[in-house]
């Protein structure tokens, strides 16, 4: 009979639905991907206008880089800031209450997977670590595009012959300009290390200048052209004034200056003869690697990153091959 | 070379630098000439030499598109490139010799022009490329006509590469193909580069042009005295911008510059205003450029050229004598190359190069990458910025916790300074115990002085608008939050329902799955032996308790600590000060009547609120006191509205305390929020009403 197969049907799904209930947790769906995205993205500060980031000017002056912990508490409200959307009644409001650490639970593990996508490392599942992170203000961000950033935390002791070893290289969360000229990074975990290096664009050749060199300050270090590595001389590198055409708008005297690096090269490294190969050399400017933080010892973030204690800032020539 | 040799799994990459690579043969015309001597028997007599005539050609006035492989800086780029010599790498590894007459002359330079410094023939004869009496020998593969330069023997003798500097200017690297960064392409990793020797200064514009020295080696400087440092920009530092501008050729694509400027052809409007402002003021404007009005070439140049760097302050390199000229050089643009060199410097020698190929470049700002990086100013934010550090000289107030004071207005509309701060901290954060949040006053917090901390309040509201802002996103939440509820009804039905319990009573189901057949025979034998017992039917099904899915609200377990946390006073004080008066406790049992009578009934008997009425008024009482002790201008009373100075008592979790009295009814019988709300608000005799969120 119809009737009485559509009633045993109508049996036999209330009774399914009703003893295949999952026994914990009340069975609540887990939050959907789309919305997890949406709160991940939140929760790397996507979207977040600067003046939240950044309530007041001064605190982000020119020419300076920041560093800072992301306050979970801040974005733990700007997600039920989300989840708050539409819910109304007191019973809504039960509902995010007792949904709400699922949520919060499901955000932290996609935390780490956020730029998986751009980087195609493996997914990493785990309970959220601190983030911290940085913004950079200055002419070095607006001014060569594609600065790239790596965090590393240390493992090893480092060795002399490579200033890498014993470091691992972090998660970054986000890495964005905000600004022509700002730089917001986000970081999984309390790096050790951070560097800033120059885009990588070919081999370009030119000299050094000083910071704020009063007067002339342009320079060529001195450079090992079996290793490309700058000779170093009692601690510094070994600068050679550029000599420049007299009366010309900037033009180097190409001959003079081989002269003076045959001159300053007491060490021998230069060999008997400085031809146009081994000028070009001389002239390799290399990425430039700026390193924040302590390049010896594995003192966390707080110590090393407060105003008051040193900071040693070493720079890093690199060779050839990338890292 | 040999790179720096790190172990690890990097591949090596290996750049090999020569000196030169020559041509087997340069180019021009070759007779080869065989001759075969014939020994030992006379009589063979002799063979006739055989004489072939073979033709070597290069590249003499124009490259084609492929054999320039980069160049640097890139064309048309701007950017501080100071410190950098500009280059360009040839695909073909014996180009520069390919011409040369000598092993260790190139026939190739590449120069850097800035503003007027020449004249760039865009298509000039091939037999006028070059200065006029040179003749260069051999034939021309390249067509019939090419671009060239024209400029004074003093520009050569300053720009040019001098006699001795000339080998050093090209190089070969062998790179390895598969490195796409540095083979750029090449497909057998040989790369000739030819570099300028000129650094670029900052604001000013080139055009790189390589050019042909074939048979005018001569004409480069030899050995020219040197200088420990740079005392000019461009070539003609003594030139005026109208000079500049009177040189131009009189048409430029065709418009001429005596008509009404436009944005294309006036020189002066490129110019940023500061320069324009001095040069106003010295007395000189732009009467000379024929046809220009000051006002509308200075009004145009206040736009579009903000960020162009100040030239005053461009390093010891800029002298202030050519700042006028140097100014030409700023802004957009192509570089100025269209002048008539006669009419910058009169009666010079004037010379002609071959352009095999340039482009144009801009040179801003004046600290390279290294030097930027390493001057950066390190701290944490939320730290005050050292005076003098910042954009002014104030300094905000910053608390050790990285909060900042922000000044806004109140809910009266009154200004107000708070508490912010934002989502980046100096230092590490404990993360809270999760709990739900409903409104962001539930964030706010008192400080110490009084203030409200509104940072993780901004944070909610900020969330929320940017949740509002994405429809996709308001569509998801109320997808979840739905299906969320029905999921959870229908579990707790089937904990509760009477079909549930039945079924885990009779046991016919197995696993999940229901035995049809047998369910109908435990039905039926149920009912016939249960039937006509009056209360068979409440044993075998049990009463049914209402569905609520949802947790009971714990409110009043314990008053004390939801009323310190709604006001955000001490939790600790609160209760020495809940101890020591006797007062009537506030329990459930006060609410006994809503829950038994519903709100109608109470409607008209308010008299069964009073002991719910006298405890919570008491507990207010005592509560406002505490929360004014020690509070400027506020005596140990109640509260009082408008005293300048005195708490101004916020409903802090209005929401909840609200649903202390609210929560009990269930919502069917529930009167409304607003009249609790009421309620509440006549309770606090100084609470201001809800309104929207402030923030920053």
């Amino acid at each position: 009979m119809k009737a009485s197969t559509t009633g045993a049907e109508a049996l036999r799904s209330a009774v399914t639905a009703a003893t295949s209930r999952p026994s914990s947790g009340g069975g609540a769906p887990a939050l959907p991907p789309e919305l997890v995205d949406v709160l991940v993205r939140l929760r790397v500060l996507e979207g977040v206008p600067f003046d939240y980031l950044v309530p007041d000017s001064e605190l982000l002056p020119e020419e300076s880089i920041r560093f800072f912990f992301l306050d979970r508490g801040w974005t733990d409200a700007l997600t039920q800031g989300v989840l708050a959307v539409g819910a109304v009644t007191t019973r809504d409001r039960m509902d995010v209450a007792a949904r709400w650490p699922e949520v919060r639970d499901a955000v932290d593990a996609a935390e780490h997977d956020v730029r998986a996508h751009l980087s195609g490392a493996a997914p990493v599942t785990g309970d959220a670590e601190a983030v911290t992170g940085f913004l950079v203000r200055s002419r070095a961000i607006s001014g060569w595009p594609g600065v790239a950033v790596r965090a590393y935390r240390r493992t090893g002791p480092e060795q002399a012959a490579d200033p890498l070893s014993g470091l691992e290289e972090m998660r970054l969360l986000r890495l964005e300009r905000l600004a022509p000229a700002v730089l917001l990074a986000l970081v999984d975990g309390v790096p050790d290390q951070v560097h800033l290096e120059e885009p990588r664009a070919g081999i370009q050749l030119g000299v050094d200048e000083e910071p704020d060199g009063a007067g002339g300050g342009i320079t060529v270090a001195l450079k090992d052209p079996a290793t490309g590595a700058r000779v170093r001389r009692g601690g510094a590198d070994v600068a050679v004034a550029v000599p420049f055409r007299r009366g010309s708008p900037g033009v180097v005297a190409v001959s003079a200056l081989v002269e003076a690096l045959r001159a300053a090269d007491t060490g021998g490294v230069l060999g008997p003869s400085l031809g146009p190969a081994e000028y070009s050399l001389q002239m390799l400017q290399l990425p430039y690697r700026q390193v924040f933080g302590e390049t010896d010892s594995a003192a966390p973030l707080g110590d090393l990153y407060s105003v008051s204690a040193a900071l040693t800032i070493a720079a890093l020539t690199r060779a050839w091959d990338g890292a | 070379m040999s790179p720096v040799d790190r172990t690890g799994s990097r591949p090596r990459r290996i750049v090999v630098v020569h000196d030169r690579v020559d041509p087997a043969l340069t180019a021009g015309d070759y007779e080869v000439r065989v001759a075969q001597a014939v020994s030992g028997d006379p009589d063979l007599g002799t063979v006739a030499d055989d004489v072939r005539h073979v033709r070597v050609t290069a590249p003499r006035y124009r490259l084609a598109s492929t054999d320039v492989l980069s160049s640097f800086p890139p064309p048309n780029a701007a950017g501080p490139f100071t410190t950098r010599l500009a280059q360009v790498a040839l695909r073909r590894r014996t180009l520069p010799w390919e011409r040369a007459d000598g092993p260790t002359r190139p026939w190739l330079a590449l120069v850097l022009l800035s503003d007027g410094e020449g004249e760039l023939l865009a298509s000039v004869p091939v037999e006028q490329a070059v200065t006029a009496g040179v003749r260069p020998a051999g034939t021309n593969p390249d067509g019939p006509t090419c671009a060239a330069i024209e400029i004074s023997e003093r520009v050569v003798a300053q720009v040019f590469p001098s006699r001795q500097d000339l080998p050093y200017t090209c190089h070969v690297r062998q790179v390895p193909v598969g490195d796409t960064e540095l083979a750029q392409g090449d497909d057998d990793g040989w790369i000739a580069v030819v570099i300028a020797s000129r650094l670029p200064r900052p604001g000013l514009r080139y055009r790189a042009c390589l050019v042909s020295l074939e048979g005018q080696w001569h004409e480069l400087p030899d050995n020219p005295p040197t200088e420990t440092r740079v005392t000019k920009a461009v070539v003609y530092d003594d030139i005026t911008v109208e000079q500049l501008v009177l040189a131009r050729r009189p048409s430029v694509d065709g418009v001429s510059l005596t008509a009404v400027p436009s944005g294309k052809t006036s020189l002066a409007a490129k110019r940023p205003a500061e320069p324009l402002d001095r040069e106003t003021a010295d007395g000189a404007p732009a009467q000379a450029s024929g046809g220009h009005t000051a006002p509308d070439a200075w009004g145009n140049a206040g736009t579009g050229t903000a960020g162009t760097p100040v030239l005053a302050q461009g390093g010891p390199v800029v002298l202030p004598s050519v700042v006028t000229a140097t100014a030409v050089g700023t802004g957009a643009g192509s570089v100025v190359l269209d002048v008539s060199v006669a009419a910058i410097e009169p009666a010079a020698r004037l010379l002609r190069f071959p352009v095999l190929t340039s482009w144009e470049f801009r040179c801003e700002g004046d600290k390279d990458f290294a030097a930027l990086v390493q001057g950066l100013d390190v701290g944490l934010l939320g730290t005050a910025a050292r005076p003098g550090r910042g954009p002014t000289d104030r300094v905000p107030e910053v608390a050790e916790t990285g909060h900042v004071v922000l000044a806004g207005l109140d809910r009266g509309g009154e200004p107000m300074s708070t508490w912010y701060r934002g989502p980046l901290v100096p230092r590490a954060v404990e993360r809270r115990a999760p709990e739900a949040v409903h409104v962001s006053d539930q964030l706010r917090r008192l400080a110490e002085d009084g203030r409200t901390e509104i940072g993780e309040a901004a944070a909610f509201e900020l969330g929320r608008l940017l949740a509002l802002s994405s429809p996709s996103t308001v569509a998801a939440l109320r997808e979840w939050r739905r299906r969320g509820f029905a999921v959870r009804r229908a579990a707790a039905l089937g904990e509760v329902s009477v079909l549930g319990d039945l079924l885990s009573t009779w046991g016919v189901l197995d696993a999940g799955e229901l035995r049809v057949e047998r369910f109908a025979e435990l039905l039926g034998r149920q009912v016939l032996t249960t039937f006509g017992a009056p209360d068979a039917v409440e044993t075998v099904l049990p009463r049914r308790p209402d569905v609520d899915p949802l947790p009971q609200l714990d409110l009043l377990r314990d008053p004390v600590a939801t009323i310190a946390e709604g006001l955000a006073v001490p939790i600790d004080a609160l209760r020495v000060a809940a101890g020591t008066q006797v007062r009537p406790q506030l329990d459930l049992g006060m609410l006994t009547p809503i829950e038994q009578l519903g709100f109608t009934a109470l409607s008209t008997q308010p008299e069964l609120l009073a002991p719910l009425a006298a405890g919570l008024t008491t507990q207010v009482a005592d509560l406002t006191r505490l929360a004014g002790r020690g509070l400027p201008g506020v005596p140990g009373g109640p509260g009082v509205p408008g005293v300048p100075g005195g708490p101004v008592l916020h409903p802090h979790g209005g929401a909840r305390t609200a649903g202390v009295a609210a929560e009990p009814a269930s919502p069917a019988r529930d009167a409304g929020p607003q009249d609790e709300l009421d309620t509440v608000e006549g309770l606090f005799p100084g609470a201001a009403p809800l309104a929207e969120e402030d923030t920053p």
